[in-house]
């Protein structure tokens, strides 16, 4: 029996590879985890009937699918939360996702996912496979956590909370009144962004709305 | 731009003081005149007052001076303005204060007056433009937040003059407002160390100035000197703070005072959500006949102008070019209504606010600002450059030596263009009596006489004629104009359509009122660069003002020469200028250190302006403006006397005719133009064109040869008055530089353009 974090990395990395080339080559394995633990590993994910194995490509089932959905789901929500909300620096944030992906439960992964608002793809632009969350979402239309610059015109949202690096605007904004909790409608995107709350009309850069976040109100 | 009065106060007489504080655009400046009969600029677009107005009223208990300040939304000072209120309130001697809401917007109101009551400072509060509170459905109720606050509330609107003797009276009793904020464990804490810290001030309680100084306030610390030493024991006070909140504790004070704020106000303003039937008759001619028509003509006049520049080629006849017009027209119909219908038309929104959104309209905004500037170019550079600036100057001022001719008073039947010449009025120009007179003791050659009534530089003759002929109806016309856009809530409109444009030369939307502002008159702009918020910004707007923004004396005069020509050569000039001002702007933004700042306004609502106030401020903008620039076109015309009179104009004139005659490819008459442009850029326009005519004789003006000239003293120099605003606001070293780079620069591009002209096929 091996170790369940090498046989999730491998179906990791056969996803990667059917992603990537279409098809998952047994040479591709050999190159990374070497023939003697390729050959195990397969073998034993065959008995478990994540693989259908012939000579030289490796397809997953359905079985294996989902279950290598589940950890490459895992292993870019971590890259996303690592990037996005702890600032992470770029080459430490790689790292620590593929340790994650390891440990944490389903549970605390949808929360994760909440969290970042469903995001669709990972900070190097690749899909994220889609939850039960992100599902539940699209059919509920659930409110959903995202920068105020992505808002169609015409939306009404409240804010819940602004991350800009700058200190003189996070005051300016704030001494208007621009605080999380308040509920604003988006007048117009192009060709600046217009809001209003209020009797108050604002027009801001897209540069200060993207790092406003905001959840969609539905009435 | 600002009134200010500068005679020293009489301190014995004033027996008490207010200061004017509230946030920008609430109508302080309204209420300030009110008060105290004085006239400051009012205007809706944030910033506008910079300087700080002093007058004073005949109160009850004797005379108090009223202190305008400008608008700020919080007293801890972001910007330069919302420094210069805050240090009224803490240096200066004022101790009541008079706070103005816009009653729409209470809950920012009491922002400030949550931090006035933390100073432990005495306040009345004027709840300002109650009307459009009532038209909002919104209903406060002022008694119960009276109680609340136990301070006076008055409700007023000031543009109606409702409610200003009434707030006059409530200064009697004034109060310290009830409130105190809680801003939790951590913080009060830090606030009480910082209060055994700091000494006791005349006027503000310690409290206060902890909370600011917490919130990095640094330009407070500079303000009260505060000693290194306690300085540092406060700073690493706070930073131990810090390290308790994630966000900084500037926003954390922020928002417990918007929470408290909020906390306030439930129960005391109420909003109606009801339809308002009312003015569905004016609602219904506004969809039905006005937009339509409007609209109509936008597309009408575009085409009209499309038309015109390619006439030349088109050679269409005068029933297809109706044709497309009218093809124009109808297509700017169809969107404008469609827009109009599908979103607007069964919403409940007010008109005033349709049009709003209108003006902001990724697309359909474009062709009203099209038709804005034409409207303000029919008003400013036809009827104002044009038709009073020749009346003003031949027939009233008129030449010393030489009779005007008179002029007839006379009517147009509308329609019919039949003119009815009422009389003629045998007139010959004042200049004319006054040469007469003169010359009863002395003759038209004597020295004197050319000083003052010489033609080529007589102070009266041209300094004194020029800068009211000219002055007087261009400014004064393109100051209405700008009034009615400014009043109308139409500019601040416009920095949000342009704000984008505005980022790539280093600038943002808020520029758009110096650039405007530039079209009127380059001096008065580069005053106004003061509301940017960085030296970056101020310094390139400074500079691109000086180089390609013709002011409207200039443009009048090169409009009516293109114009004349031909519409192709029109727009190759103003694209020549928007992308050489593109280019220097693009290149400084990223040449000069420094930041540049986000963009982000207010947008104050689309009113119909009051003509009365855009009158008023047509005046005060105009006079102080005469006052200003009527002394620099004196000093002006009295160096080129002597400069004639010593010869170095001719000396001038001989080193830079080889410049001018080989690498323009100009006539040598010209230089004289060009030396002229630093007096009066529209003169020299006018020089250049002259010589130009005169060399041509009988034949054409050579097109190429007018483009590169106008083009060269569009660029080259600002004049006269404008450099040493210049040299003012920006230092010497500054202005001197721009300067250095402006006239090798303006010669350069005019070179570089003329071998292009000669190789496109025109």
């Amino acid at each position: 029996m091996h170790e369940n974090n090498i046989i999730e990395e491998m179906l990791e990395y056969i996803w990667i590879a059917e992603e990537e080339h279409g098809k998952a080559e047994r040479e591709f394995l050999y190159d990374k985890f070497g023939r003697k633990t390729t050959d195990n590993v397969l073998r034993e994910m065959a008995e478990k009937g994540q693989t259908d194995l012939n000579d030289t490509d490796i397809i997953l089932t359905e079985t294996g699918k989902n279950r290598a959905k589940q950890i490459i789901r895992r292993h870019r929500l971590a890259e996303r939360l690592l990037y996005d909300v702890l600032e992470v620096s770029n080459e430490t944030f790689e790292l620590g996702a593929c340790q994650f992906e390891h440990f944490v439960n389903e549970e605390i992964i949808a929360s994760i996912c909440t969290l970042l608002g469903h995001p669709l793809v990972c900070p190097h632009g690749k899909n994220i496979p889609p939850g039960d969350c992100c599902i539940s979402v699209r059919r509920a239309l659930k409110p959903v956590v995202c920068p105020l610059s992505k808002i169609k015109s015409g939306v009404r949202v409240k804010l819940v909370y602004i991350t800009t690096s700058s200190h003189t605007s996070l005051d300016r904004l704030s001494s208007m009144g621009v605080i999380p909790g308040l509920k604003l409608t988006v007048d117009q995107r192009y060709p600046s962004l217009v809001i209003h709350f209020g009797e108050t009309q604002l027009a801001l850069d897209r540069d200060i709305a993207k790092d406003i976040y905001v959840r969609i109100i539905h009435s | 731009m600002h009134e200010l009065e500068k005679k020293e106060v009489d301190h014995n007489k004033i027996d008490s003081r207010i200061a004017l504080v509230g946030n920008p655009n609430v109508g302080k400046s309204v209420i300030f005149g009110l008060l105290t009969g004085k006239y400051v600029t009012v205007s809706n677009y944030p910033g506008t007052t910079v300087e700080v107005s002093r007058g004073r009223y005949m109160g009850a208990n004797g005379s108090i001076e009223v202190v305008d300040t400008p608008g700020s939304n919080s007293l801890i000072a972001q910007s330069e303005d919302e420094r210069v209120a805050r240090d009224i309130l803490i240096e200066g001697t004022e101790k009541n204060i008079i706070q103005i809401m816009d009653s729409k917007n209470i809950q920012r109101g009491l922002l400030i007056t949550t931090q006035i009551a933390e100073m432990g400072l005495p306040v009345a509060i004027g709840l300002n433009m109650w009307d459009e509170t009532l038209d909002r459905g919104i209903s406060v109720d002022t008694v119960k937040l009276q109680e609340t606050l136990g301070v006076p509330i008055t409700k007023t609107i000031a543009t109606q003059k409702y409610g200003i003797s009434a707030l006059k009276n409530s200064v009697d009793s004034i109060g310290v407002p009830r409130l105190k904020i809680d801003y939790g464990n951590d913080i009060e804490e830090g606030i009480k160390k910082l209060e055994e810290l700091l000494p006791e001030y005349p006027l503000i309680k310690k409290r206060a100035v902890a909370v600011m100084l917490l919130s990095y306030d640094e330009a407070l610390e500079d303000t009260l000197k505060i000693d290194a030493e306690i300085l540092k024991r406060i700073h690493s006070i706070r930073d131990e703070i810090q390290k308790d909140f994630s966000l900084p504790l500037s926003y954390v004070i922020t928002r417990k005072r918007n929470k408290y704020v909020n906390n306030l106000l439930k129960g005391i303003i109420t909003y109606k959500v009801e339809k308002v039937d009312a003015g569905m008759v004016l609602r219904n001619i506004f969809f039905f006949i006005i937009m339509p028509l409007f609209s109509f003509s936008v597309g009408y006049k575009i085409m009209d102008m499309l038309l015109f520049t390619i006439s030349r080629y088109a050679g269409a006849g005068n029933q297809i070019m109706l044709i497309l017009k009218i093809a124009g027209g109808a297509t700017s119909l169809g969107f404008f209504c469609h827009y109009l219908f599908s979103r607007e038309y069964k919403t409940s929104r007010k008109v005033s606010s349709i049009i709003g959104s209108l003006t902001m309209h990724p697309i359909l905004a474009w062709p009203v600002l099209i038709l804005v500037l034409w409207c303000i170019y029919k008003m400013v550079g036809e009827f104002g450059a044009g038709y009073c600036v020749d009346f003003i100057e031949y027939k009233i001022f008129g030449s010393s030596v030489e009779k005007s001719g008179g002029f007839d008073i006379k009517f147009l039947v509308p329609f019919t263009g039949i003119e009815y010449v009422v009389t003629h009025v045998n007139f010959q120009g004042i200049n004319y009596y006054l040469g007469l007179l003169c010359q009863t003791f002395m003759s038209a050659d004597n020295f004197f006489f050319e000083m003052f009534l010489g033609k080529e530089a007589g102070l009266i003759q041209v300094g004194l004629t020029y800068s009211v002929a000219i002055v007087l109806p261009i400014v004064g016309f393109f100051f209405l104009g700008f009034g009615l856009m400014e009043d109308s809530g139409y500019l601040p409109r416009l920095a949000v359509m342009l704000n984008r444009i505005f980022k790539i030369i280093g600038l943002n939307g808020k520029a758009v009122l110096p650039m405007v502002l530039g079209l009127g008159c380059d001096t008065m702009a580069t005053l106004t660069t003061r509301i940017l918020d960085t030296k970056k910004e101020r310094i390139i707007s400074t500079l691109l003002l000086a180089l390609a923004v013709p002011c409207s004396a200039q443009l009048g005069v090169i409009a009516g020469i293109l114009g004349s020509m031909s519409g192709v050569h029109f727009a190759i000039y103003v694209f020549v200028i928007l992308s050489l001002m593109f280019l220097v702007g693009f290149l400084s933004s990223k040449i000069l250190t420094g930041t540049g700042t986000d963009f982000l306004m207010e947008m104050p609502p689309i009113r119909r302006p009051k003509i009365t106030n855009i009158l008023l401020k047509t005046y005060y903008r105009t006079k102080w403006f005469l006052k200003e620039a009527v002394p620099l076109f004196l000093i002006g015309t009295f160096a080129l006397f002597v400069f004639i009179k010593l010869g170095i104009l001719t000396f001038l004139e001989k080193a830079a005719s080889p410049v001018v005659k080989h690498f323009l490819g100009l006539p040598v008459e010209t230089t004289k133009g060009f030396i002229l442009g630093f007096l009066r850029r529209d003169y020299a326009v006018v020089s250049i064109f002259k010589a130009l005519e005169e060399k041509a004789g009988s034949l054409k003006i050579d097109p190429n040869q007018l483009i590169v000239a106008l083009v060269v003293i569009t660029l080259f120099v600002p004049c006269l008055a404008n450099f040493f605003i210049m040299i003012k606001e920006r230092g010497v070293k500054t202005a001197f530089l721009m300067l250095g780079f402006i006239i090798p620069f303006s010669f350069l591009v005019g070179g570089i353009l003329r071998y292009i002209l000669r190789l496109l096929p025109i």
